[in-house]
C-alpha cells in the first residue's frame, strides 16, 4: 500500500507539558466531562492553543501582577511596627525580615548574589550520599545558606527613576546571567486605575555589561504601585518583574 | 488498556476499531493478578493506589458507571466498591537506642475524591506554601508532644492522634517548653512559619535572597532549640526529621527558582532526591530517616535492585511527594477490595468487550518491524508468537467467576486450549518473553491488517520487540539503555489467627521502611470475603520488595531463531526464573524467623516463626509442618520482562519519550515507562500516558483534561 493511503496520526498541536507558572491559571476547557458522565456526543475536543511568546509575556505580565498585589498586601502588614511587642525573638525574626525588606527602597538596586543566580552547577550524580543507615545519629551538614553557587554568573542591573513622588522600588530577576539583554516596556497600576508608565529606556553598558533602566514618571502620576515585567529580548521570556510605589 | 478505553469513548462514535493482542491469558501486565486455591488473590505485589492517582480514578469511575453491575448480585458493583480509604500507616523507624518502632500516621481525610472533575491546579509557589503549613502544624506537634513527662510511645504520634490545640493544652506545652528553655524559639519558630507560609504564596514577587536569609532564621532557631529534645524523645526526633526535609525543600525550591522554571520539578532530576535534599540542608540523619526509607521503598528506588543503591530523580520524587501528600482526595492511600485484576482489569475487559474491541489472547510481540528507510518513518509489520490456539477458533473466555465476581485465574484454561493437556504438562510459560515455544506466528501488515499502533508493552519488553527502532533510532537506544526496571519480590499469607493475636494491637495498616529482604507490609485481611475459603482466613499479609537483580538473568537474542536455540533458551529461563522463585522463598522465610517479630511479637515462639499460624493452601503442603507449610503460601519473584517495575532514576527523564512524538507517524507508545509528565512507576502514570497515547491518535481526550500532564 503506497504510504500517502496509509492512515496516519494526526499532526498534533501541542507534543510537551506547559509547566509554566502562566498555564496555572488557564481557564477550564470548555466541555470537559465528568467522571460519571462520559463526554456528550461530538467532535473531539482540541487542546487549548499553546502560548505564543505574546500570550506568554501577557499571561506572566498578569500573574506577577497578581503575586506583587499580593506581596505588597503582605509586605505592608509585616512591615507594620509590631504593637504587641511580642517575645523577643519574634522581635528579632521581624527586625531581619525589617532590614532585609528596608534593602529594596532604594533608587536603584544591585541584583544577583548566590542566590538570584541560577542553581548551582550539577555534579554528576555519584548514586547518592550512600546507603541508608538505620538509626545513624545525626549530624547537621553545613546548611546550604553558605554555599556558593558554583558556575553563578553575575550580572547587574540598575533602575534610576525620575520621580516628584516619593517612591520605593524592587527588582527581582529570575534566572537572568550575564549578558541576558531585558527591556521593560511598561509599568502598570496594579488596580489599573493609572495610566501606563512607558517612558522608559534600556541601555547596556558595552565595557562593564551592566543594564541601566531609566524610568521618567510622568508629573502627575497618582500614588499606586505599579508593577512591570522584565523581558528578555532574545526569549521573549520573563526574567524578572519591577514593582515601582508611588507615595 | 486506557488508550482502548479511550479510543471507544461513545463521543468519538466508533470512529477506530481496536484489537488487543495480549501475551498469555490475562490482562493487565504488572497489574494482573489471578486467583489460585480456594478462590486466593495471587498479586504480583503490593498495589496501593494514592489518593492523588486523579486520571487512574477517573477511568475506573468511569468504567465501572458504564459497567452498570448489579448491586444485589455483584460484590464489586460501583467503583466505591472496589476502592476502600486507607489512611492508616506507619512507617518503621529504627530509634537511636537500636529498637524498630512503628511510628503511626492516621492522614486525616480531606474533601472529595480522586477523579472527581475539575481537581485544582497546583503550582509550586501553592506547594511550598502547603510546606510552609506542613512545618507549622509540626512544631505545634513539637510543642504538644513535649507536654508530656515520659517519652512518649511511638504509636501516640501522628496526624489524627495528636491531641487537639486547645489553650490549655498550649499553655501547658509552653510551661513544658520552658522546662526545657526552648520556649522563646519555637514561639519564633510559629511566628515564622506562619510569615514564611506567606511569604512562600507569592514567592515569584519577592526577592529570593530575603526569603531565603528568612528561612535560614528559622532553621537556625529551630536547630538551636530542637536540638536538646531530639535526644530525649523518638517522637520529636521524628518530627524533627520531617521538619529539617521540609526546610531543605522550601530552601532548594527557591535556590533552583523553580517556581519560574518552565521545566518545573523535572529541572531538579539530574540529581538524586537524598542527594538533592543534602544539598539544600537537609542532615545525615535526616535524609536517612524512616520518613525518607518509606518514600523510597514506595518507588522501589534501589537501582538493580541494591538496597546499598538508593536513587530516585529529585524532580520526579518531590512532584509526587508533593502530589500525594497536598493533593490527595479522599484518602492518602486507597486499597482494593480485591484483586487488581478483579477490580480494575476485567470491569475494562468487560466494557471494552461490550464496545466491541477485539481481543487476541496468547499473542507474544516478537517483532516491530519499521518501512523502509527512504520512506516516512512508520511502522510497517508486526510480528507475533500464536503461543497457543482455541479450540474451535472461538475466542478464549478468560474469566471465572470467584464468590459472585469476574476474576482473572492465575493458571490458563488450557481446557479451551488446543493440546491443552500437553502444554500444561510441559509447564509452558506464557507470561514470559523469555518462552519461546510457539504455536504458530502471525505477521499483521499495515494498511492490510492494522493502521496505527498503541505499543504498551511492558518498558523492559521494549528491547526483545524493538531491535529495529532501537537500531536505527538513537533516542529509542537511548531511552532502552538509560530507562531501568528494576525485579521485584513478594509474598502473601494467609493465617489462622487475627493480627491482634499475633501481637499487632492497632488498625489494619500500610508499612513501610522496615529491613531487607521485605521493607513492606500491608495487612490485607479486608479482602477475605472475596475469596472462597470455606473457613475464612482471620489474616491475610501481602509483603513485598525489590529484588537484586541477578548477573545470570536471560538477556534479548540477537541470533536467529532455530528450534534448537529456542529450547535452549527456554529451558535456561525457566531453570533461572525456578531459582529466582526459590531465593524469594528463602527471603520468606528468613524474614518471618528473624524481622517479622518487631510488629507481630506472638507470631514468634523461640526464635522461630510460628508456622503453624498458617493456613494450609496447595494440597501438597497440607501435611507438611513447620517451616515446609510456607510452601502452601505465595510467593513471587517478577523477573520475567514483562513483571519488572520502571524505576526514575536520576538523569534518565529526559530519555523517556512521550506517546505524543510524532516521528513514527503510525506508532504511539503507552507505559509507565514512558513520558507521561509525572514518570514514576505507577498506575497514575500508566494511565496518563495512555491516555496521552489515545490522544495522539485521536486528539481526544484533550491535553488539558489529562490531570496533571501540564503539573510543573
Amino acid at each position: 500500500m503506497a504510504s500517502k493511503q496509509r492512515i496516519k496520526r494526526p499532526t498534533l498541536k501541542r507534543t510537551a507539558p506547559d509547566r509554566r507558572f502562566s498555564g496555572a491559571f488557564r481557564p477550564p476547557e470548555p466541555g470537559a466531562s465528568s467522571p460519571e458522565a462520559p463526554n456528550a456526543k461530538g467532535e473531539p475536543k482540541s487542546d487549548k492553543k499553546a502560548g505564543v511568546p505574546y500570550e506568554a509575556v501577557n499571561g506572566a505580565y498578569r500573574l506577577v501582577d497578581e503575586y506583587l498585589r499580593q506581596g505588597q498586601k503582605m509586605a505592608e502588614e509585616l512591615w507594620l511596627p509590631q504593637s504587641n511587642g511580642g517575645v523577643p525573638d519574634v522581635g528579632k525574626v521581624v527586625e531581619r525580615f525589617l532590614r532585609s525588606a528596608g534593602d529594596m527602597g532604594t533608587a536603584w538596586f544591585e541584583m544577583m548574589n548566590q542566590w538570584a543566580a541560577g542553581p548551582p552547577e550539577h555534579a554528576a550524580p555519584n548514586g547518592g550520599t550512600g546507603p541508608f543507615a538505620a538509626g545513624r545519629r545525626a549530624t547537621h551538614a553545613a546548611g546550604a545558606n553558605g554555599a556558593t553557587a558554583a558556575g553563578a554568573l553575575s550580572t547587574a542591573l540598575s533602575v534610576s527613576v525620575e520621580s516628584s513622588r516619593k517612591f520605593r522600588i524592587t527588582v527581582d530577576l529570575f534566572g537572568a546571567h550575564a549578558g541576558t539583554d531585558v527591556e521593560l516596556v511598561a509599568l502598570k497600576a496594579a488596580d489599573g486605575s493609572a495610566a501606563l508608565i512607558d517612558d522608559i529606556v534600556a541601555e547596556r553598558d558595552p565595557t562593564e555589561g551592566r543594564i541601566t533602566l531609566s524610568v521618567r514618571v510622568p508629573k502627575g502620576q497618582p500614588a499606586a504601585v505599579y508593577n512591570g515585567i522584565l523581558v528578555e529580548k532574545r526569549t521573549q521570556r520573563p526574567r524578572g518583574t519591577v514593582s515601582l510605589v508611588l507615595e | 488498556m486506557t488508550a482502548a478505553f479511550e479510543l471507544t469513548q461513545p463521543a468519538l462514535g466508533g470512529r477506530y476499531d481496536v484489537t488487543i493482542y495480549q501475551m498469555g491469558f490475562r490482562l493487565g501486565g504488572k497489574g494482573a493478578s489471578g486467583r489460585g486455591e480456594h478462590g486466593r488473590i495471587e498479586e504480583h505485589g503490593l498495589h496501593l493506589w494514592m489518593g492523588y492517582y486523579e486520571n487512574a480514578f477517573r477511568l475506573m469511575r468511569e468504567c465501572y458507571a458504564e459497567l452498570g453491575r448489579d448491586p444485589r448480585r455483584s460484590p464489586i458493583a460501583k467503583w466505591s466498591d472496589a476502592f476502600v480509604p486507607a489512611n492508616f500507616n506507619a512507617v518503621a523507624d529504627y530509634s537511636p537506642d537500636g529498637r524498630w518502632l512503628s511510628w503511626l500516621v492516621d492522614f486525616p481525610p480531606s474533601p472529595g475524591s480522586p477523579g472527581d472533575p475539575e481537581p485544582r491546579r497546583w503550582t509550586i509557589p501553592d506547594y511550598l506554601a502547603r510546606a510552609a503549613g506542613l512545618l507549622r502544624t509540626l512544631i505545634r506537634t513539637v510543642q504538644v508532644r513535649t507536654q508530656t513527662t515520659e517519652p512518649a510511645s511511638a504509636e501516640q504520634t501522628g496526624g489524627a492522634s495528636t491531641p487537639p490545640l486547645t489553650t490549655d493544652a498550649l499553655t501547658t506545652a509552653l510551661g513544658r517548653l520552658l522546662k526545657y528553655g526552648a520556649l522563646a524559639g519555637l514561639g519564633v519558630a510559629l511566628e515564622a512559619t506562619s510569615v514564611l507560609e506567606g511569604a512562600l504564596r507569592v514567592a515569584p514577587a519577592l526577592p529570593q535572597s530575603l526569603i531565603a536569609r528568612f528561612l535560614d532564621a528559622l532553621d537556625d532557631v529551630l536547630r538551636r532549640q530542637l536540638g536538646a529534645l531530639i535526644e530525649q524523645d523518638d517522637s520529636v526526633r521524628r518530627l524533627w526529621e520531617v521538619i529539617d526535609l521540609l526546610l531543605a525543600v522550601i530552601r532548594g525550591s527557591i535556590r533552583f527558582r523553580l517556581a519560574l522554571d518552565p521545566r518545573g520539578f523535572d529541572a531538579l532530576d539530574a540529581y538524586d532526591s537524598r542527594e538533592w535534599l543534602k544539598m539544600n540542608g537537609a542532615s545525615e540523619g535526616s535524609i536517612n530517616s524512616a520518613f525518607i526509607r518509606a518514600l523510597y521503598d514506595l518507588a522501589f528506588a534501589y537501582e538493580g535492585g541494591d538496597t546499598d543503591r538508593p536513587r530516585i530523580a529529585a524532580g520526579s520524587a518531590l512532584r509526587g511527594a508533593m502530589r500525594a501528600f497536598f493533593t490527595y482526595r479522599g484518602a492518602f492511600f486507597w486499597k482494593m477490595t480485591a484483586g487488581m485484576g478483579d477490580v480494575v482489569f476485567a470491569p475494562l475487559y468487560e466494557v471494552l468487550l461490550r464496545r466491541g474491541v477485539r481481543f487476541e489472547f496468547f499473542h507474544k510481540l516478537t517483532h516491530v518491524g519499521l518501512g523502509a528507510p527512504s520512506g516516512e518513518p512508520h511502522v510497517a509489520r508486526l510480528e507475533f508468537d500464536v503461543q497457543a490456539r482455541v479450540r474451535g477458533g472461538k475466542p478464549y473466555e478468560p474469566l471465572v467467576d470467584v464468590a459472585g465476581l469476574p476474576c482473572w485465574p492465575s493458571r490458563p484454561d488450557f481446557a479451551q486450549l488446543e493440546d491443552g493437556e500437553r502444554l500444561e504438562r510441559e509447564t509452558w510459560d506464557f507470561e514470559s518473553q523469555w518462552d519461546r515455544r510457539r504455536a504458530a506466528t502471525r505477521a499483521l501488515r499495515v494498511g492490510k491488517d492494522f493502521d496505527v499502533v498503541v505499543l504498551a508493552v511492558g518498558g523492559a519488553v521494549v528491547p526483545y520487540v524493538c531491535g529495529e527502532l532501537v537500531q536505527r533510532d538513537e533516542r529509542w537506544r537511548d531511552m532502552v539503555e538509560h530507562v531501568a526496571t528494576v525485579p521485584t519480590q513478594a509474598f502473601q499469607l494467609w493465617m489462622n489467627t487475627d493480627m491482634r493475636a499475633l501481637g499487632w494491637t492497632h488498625p489494619p495498616v500500610n508499612l513501610s521502611g522496615y529491613v531487607e529482604p521485605f521493607d513492606t507490609w500491608a495487612d490485607m485481611t479486608h479482602v477475605a470475603p472475596r475469596e472462597a475459603w470455606r473457613t475464612a482466613p482471620r489474616a491475610i499479609a501481602y509483603f513485598c520488595n525489590v529484588l537484586r537483580d541477578a548477573p545470570d538473568a536471560p538477556t534479548r537474542q540477537a541470533g536467529a531463531r532455530t528450534e534448537v536455540n529456542a529450547r535452549v533458551e527456554t529451558e535456561t529461563a525457566a531453570l533461572f526464573v525456578a531459582e529466582q522463585y526459590r531465593q524469594v522463598r528463602d527471603h520468606a522465610v528468613l524474614f518471618l524467623n528473624r524481622d517479622i517479630t518487631a510488629f507481630w511479637p506472638a507470631a514468634v515462639a523461640d526464635s522461630k516463626f510460628r508456622w503453624d499460624v498458617l493456613v494450609p493452601g496447595a494440597a501438597k503442603a497440607r501435611a507438611r509442618a513447620g517451616e515446609s507449610a510456607f510452601d502452601g503460601q505465595f510467593w513471587v519473584a517478577n523477573v520475567r520482562p514483562s513483571d519488572r517495575y520502571t524505576q526514575a532514576l536520576p538523569g534518565t527523564t529526559k530519555y523517556r519519550l512521550s506517546p505524543l512524538d510524532g516521528t513514527y507517524d503510525n506508532l504511539t507508545i503507552a507505559g509507565d515507562w514512558t513520558n507521561s509528565s509525572l514518570n514514576m512507576g505507577c498506575v497514575e502514570a500508566a494511565v496518563m500516558s495512555g491516555r496521552l497515547a489515545a490522544h495522539a491518535i485521536s486528539e481526544s481526550p484533550a491535553l488539558a483534561e489529562i490531570v496533571g500532564y501540564d503539573h510543573p
